[in-house]
């Protein structure tokens, strides 16, 4: 702390002896007044600029000398200048027009906005929700979650299990959050939809690397959801009908240009569909519920308050290989104050509830697994945001949680009568722990070329009989070689104390969350990445090459030949070890014309190695894919038609399979006359995935009982040609040859869609 | 029409969210150096009895020990004094109606001796010891049965047995179950389908799959509940016995039995058999036992 208030002081004094004004103020949506999130201000005199923050707020300081032009940029709306004359600090707020209508973006093709290449961060990918709004349809519903695994260096788990893989991480090792709220289970539908409703979001942040030091918690990555604010100058609904759902999003000013609301709610009717025609057992229903509010206090003071609640339910009994009854939900809950202090210091304070359940019952080959996994936070943070001069912006802050987690699983063959063992979820002994952190962290224009990105971050944990603390550095460098051109090189450590085990043969996920604890020591990384960035046709088509290698310490799994009972102390049956993951992330980009999109293919490589599996010997994480291919693309056909499409392809996923056989004289026992040689762990790999979906959309303005109104029809194909993917492979003996052969589970062929969506 | 067509796709299209596509694949095996499967358990006051064969790649289609068995090896059991060389030798297996081979000593295992079992095929020599010394028989108190036992494997009936441990020595026991089975016993949940059994009936000897050793209750008395293999109708009869087995077999048969369990249950790791007292380059185990004297059990229902 004492290291932080110099640091303040040294700004602050630097601050008052320099002969120049503060330019602060909001960019906004001029229809909306919706924050814009990530916008370029851009002070044309001296080259120099700054981009909006998470509530849409920027603070740019001038020579008083000046009369200043500043243009103001944001990916799919009209650029904004300013001409500024002044001696005194300014507070400006920007509003810009939505660029919508007109076929491609018309711009000042010099002032684009080249962030990308400028700022001195990697790993970041910033996805505006007019981005997300363009790409095609899965059953009616655009999704947020697979955009995300579209981009360079992300991975997309196999249909059917929720959440994504970057840069060689685990599941658990990616934190998303809402609102600043942590959402442990972002999916719906086993990861076929996430739980954000598109029209409830304003916009999406991917961080994979280079992690500024304001972020911890977790080794791999990112992903920063903003919920809008709401319309604050008139009332707005608008929803849509799909095959398998329905979704209604409300909004407007409470008070006008002051306060707004926005309340966003999705139901699925898919049970009431298939009722006629499934079993009793079969049924899936989800539900989710965004609300949020802001309230500006005056011009320094800002408050908001959201609201997040998911639910799935679904049974499905049907293949001996895949029955099971679900349960899990998310419900966040975040308030917060934003204030600002003079013209330069922005703060943030947060106080953040969220509560994740996930109860699971499934069958598979006679043997079946219950598990119940949940966890509460309550957790209270402050950012300060400090802009002494247009070279340095100073973060600084910290963060509390108090994490309770009730971990509890258990297996066991199907009794012949009887009922199978239940999970009562008040007999479940609590862990509790908690985690703080407090962080500094300077992004530094050092000159025209080099800018510097640094930063520490120190957590401590306690909780489970143990204590932890760590020291995180953050640096990243940027050298631009030109105005177009730039050299990124990022180092950073990070450690993690909440641990999801996934189990690498159960074909549903059961990954149970577990704090660290005396056995449990956290998980740490450390990750280098170097890149280069390019862009091509005045910033209209953004390029990059991203190399990174990560070295991943104490990861857990289970040990070999566990089975959980009741009295399983969970702790005793992890193993524990190290990964490694490095690859090439190639992304090209254009963000204007007709034509937007983006390619993005990645070549890694990820293992790990565990002194008690694979008998001690490195091998292929269970995600490890060699190559992964995205390509998104949309194409305005005229004023009313867009085409989008997406194709996807990556390498199989990696599975253990016996390599040989051992045949035993049986002579009546339990033992089936053959057991496995198992020469390596993940030594086979399921079939490459891929898949490719096109939607086309009509939107009309047309007018209904005297009233304009927004209408799109929406026509999806979900894995067009029908590709049978595989979910899993398990291995049987023919009853007739008595041979081994393997089967392949799969899940989702072609899925023809269609949805009505409107807005007035 | 339009909104029967619309019906149809949207309930296409739900449908196939719960669809669930399976067939048989053909996976590229992963390389494998196949190796040999050696297993002998030596009983005092018996002849020994080696099975000598080759393991195969997973998908291999060799599935009878006709085709497994390794023939033409030396094999040689030793006890330092004299030198017993097995011959290959062959049993007729009604109820799987096959051949099983093996290798058959000509003289009978004594007890407090040590042996050296010997195998040589092609350029391989395979070598590993076993003693007979330090086995005690343990003595079955009583056997009961259970209609209803839970415990790892779930939840099942069980023949229940009460032995005492032998003091002061560290002791590992295996279940075994003499008696006869015919094609109206099951086994597990199947109907035993014996071409060549017709009215006859078997003996069989049920090995339980769990071992057990005495860790923790050293010289007390033991309650272990099995999982009869073969379906029993009130009455069916058996012989009861306890294995008092050594080290190296309880070693590999716990591996063993967390390797199956891994197999029927797909939410366990899958357990790698750990090199044994082959090394690398066998797999299996070479040890003695002794039995305890038989008990007999009748089944109530």
């Amino acid at each position: 702390m004492k290291n932080i208030s110099l640091l303040f002081l040294l700004a602050l004094s630097l601050h008052s002896t320099a002969q120049k004004i503060t330019i602060s103020g909001y960019v906004k949506d001029a229809a909306s007044k919706e924050a814009l999130i990530g916008a370029s201000v851009v002070n044309v005199n001296t080259k120099s600029g700054t981009s909006t923050n998470q509530y849409g707020f920027f603070s740019l300081t001038a020579n008083v000398t000046d009369t200043i032009e500043l243009l103001i940029s944001y990916q799919g709306y009209k650029i904004n200048a300013k001409k500024i004359t002044a001696k005194e600090n300014v507070q400006l707020d920007v509003l810009l027009e939505n660029s919508a209508g007109s076929l491609g973006e018309v711009v000042v093709s010099s002032s684009r906005n080249n962030r990308n290449v400028q700022k001195a961060q990697m790993g970041v990918i910033d996805v505006p929700i007019k981005a997300i709004k363009n790409f095609p349809v899965l059953m009616g519903e655009r999704d947020v979650m697979k955009i995300i695994q579209l981009l360079p260096g992300v991975q997309a788990g196999q249909e059917g299990t929720a959440g994504f893989y970057v840069r060689g991480g685990n599941l658990d090792q990616n934190l998303v959050q809402l609102d600043e709220a942590t959402v442990y289970n972002p999916n719906h539908l086993f990861g076929l939809f996430s739980t954000f409703n598109v029209n409830s979001i304003n916009h999406v942040q991917l961080i994979k690397g280079g992690f500024p030091a304001e972020y911890g918690g977790r080794l791999s990555s990112i992903l920063n959801i903003t919920m809008k604010e709401g319309n604050k100058t008139k009332y707005q609904t608008e929803g849509g009908i799909g095959l398998l759902s329905t979704n209604l999003t409300f909004q407007g000013p409470i008070q006008k240009n002051k306060s707004s609301f926005i309340v966003s709610a999705r139901k699925s009717y898919i049970n009431l569909l298939l009722k006629p025609a499934t079993s009793k057992s079969t049924n899936y229903s989800f539900y989710d519920f965004n609300a949020k509010m802001n309230y500006e206090l005056g011009k320094k003071d800002h408050i908001f308050l959201s609201f997040f609640k998911g639910n799935d339910n679904a049974g499905y009994t049907g293949a001996n290989s895949l029955n099971y009854k679900t349960d899990f939900g998310n419900t966040t809950g975040t308030f917060r104050w934003n204030h600002i202090f003079g013209n330069k210091i922005f703060s943030n304070t947060s106080l953040i509830y969220n509560d994740y359940h996930l109860g699971l019952g499934t069958t598979q080959n006679n043997y079946y697994e219950v598990l119940y996994t949940g966890i509460k936070d309550l957790s209270a943070k402050t950012d300060f945001t400090f802009s002494p001069n247009n070279k340095h912006k100073i973060k600084a802050g910290f963060a509390y949680t108090y994490h309770t987690l009730y971990p509890s699983a258990v297996s066991s063959k199907v009794p012949r009568r009887g009922n199978q063992i239940t999970i009562n979820k008040d007999s479940i002994t609590k862990r509790l722990s908690s985690e703080l952190a407090f962080y500094l962290n300077d992004e530094y224009d050092i000159s025209k070329t080099l800018s510097i990105n640094y930063g520490v971050r120190i957590p401590y944990f306690n909780g489970g009989g143990a204590s932890y603390a760590g020291i995180e550095p953050r640096i990243t460098t940027k050298v631009s070689l030109n105005s177009t051109t730039s050299i990124k090189a990022s180092w950073t450590l990070m450690n993690q104390f909440l641990h999801a085990v996934p189990s690498s043969t159960a074909s549903l996920p059961t990954d149970t969350w577990l704090s660290s604890s005396s056995l449990i020591k956290p998980q740490k990384s450390s990750q280098v990445a170097v890149g280069l960035f390019k862009n091509f046709s005045d910033n209209g088509i953004e390029a990059s090459v991203e190399a990174y290698y990560k070295t991943m310490d104490n990861q857990v799994l289970f040990k070999e030949g566990s089975q959980i009972v009741l009295s399983t102390n969970l702790d005793s049956i992890l193993t524990f070890g190290k990964g490694k993951s490095y690859g090439i992330e190639l992304f090209v980009k254009k963000n204007v014309g007709r034509l937007t999109g983006w390619v993005s293919y990645t070549l890694s490589k990820t293992t790990q190695q565990f002194p008690e599996l694979n008998r001690g010997a490195m091998f292929p994480a269970s995600f490890d894919r060699r190559h992964n291919l995205s390509i998104a693309g949309s194409y305005e056909l005229n004023k009313h038609w867009t085409v989008s499409a997406d194709f996807v392809f990556y390498t199989g996923r990696a599975f253990t399979l016996p390599a040989g056989r051992v045949t035993v004289p049986v002579n009546g026992s339990l033992y089936d006359g053959v057991y496995y040689d198992f020469t390596s762990r993940n030594n086979a790999r399921l079939r490459s995935y891929h898949r490719l979906d096109v939607s086309f959309s009509n939107k009309q303005t047309v007018k209904f009982w005297g009233k304009k109104y927004e209408r799109e029809w929406v026509f999806g194909a979900y894995n067009l040609y029908s590709r049978l993917n595989p979910y899993f492979v398990y291995l049987t003996t023919n009853a007739d040859t008595k041979q081994p052969e393997a089967r392949q589970v799969s899940l989702l062929p072609f899925i023809p869609s269609v949805s009505f969506n409107f807005k007035f | 029409m339009k909104k029967v067509f619309i019906y149809t796709i949207i309930v296409l299209s739900a449908g196939f969210i719960f669809l669930s596509c399976e067939k048989t694949i053909t996976i590229t095996p992963p390389p494998y150096t196949g190796k040999v499967s050696i297993q002998s358990m030596l009983e005092p006051d018996s002849v020994a009895i080696v099975y000598f064969n080759r393991t195969v790649p997973y998908f291999d289609k060799k599935v009878s020990f006709a085709d497994l068995v390794v023939r033409n090896a030396v094999v040689k059991i030793s006890d330092g004094s004299n030198t017993d060389i097995l011959k290959l030798d062959s049993a007729y297996d009604k109820l799987y109606c096959q051949y099983n081979y093996y290798y058959k000593g000509n003289t009978t295992v004594q007890l407090n001796k040590i042996y050296t079992l010997t195998i040589s095929s092609g350029t391989d020599t395979y070598t590993a010891t076993a003693s007979t010394a330090n086995l005690s028989k343990a003595t079955i108190d009583s056997t009961s049965f259970t209609p209803v036992f839970k415990d790892l494997y779930g939840e099942h009936e069980g023949v229940i047995v009460y032995f005492k441990d032998i003091p002061s020595q560290t002791d590992y026991y295996r279940y075994e179950m003499e008696r006869y089975v015919d094609t109206s016993t099951q086994l597990a949940s199947q109907k035993i389908a014996s071409a060549c059994l017709g009215r006859d009936s078997v003996k069989v000897h049920e090995l339980g799959r769990s071992v057990y050793n005495d860790a923790g209750q050293n010289g007390q008395q033991f309650k272990v509940v099995i999982e009869p293999a073969y379906s029993h109708k009130p009455g069916t009869k058996g012989w009861v016995y306890i294995q008092t087995i050594d080290k190296n077999a309880f070693d590999f048969f716990d591996q063993l039995d967390k390797q199956k369990l891994a197999q029927f249950n797909p939410f366990v790791e899958p357990v790698f058999l750990r090199d044994g007292q082959f090394g690398s380059k066998a797999i299996g185990y070479f040890s003695a036992m002794v039995k305890s004297n038989p008990v007999v059990y009748i089944y109530p229902e």
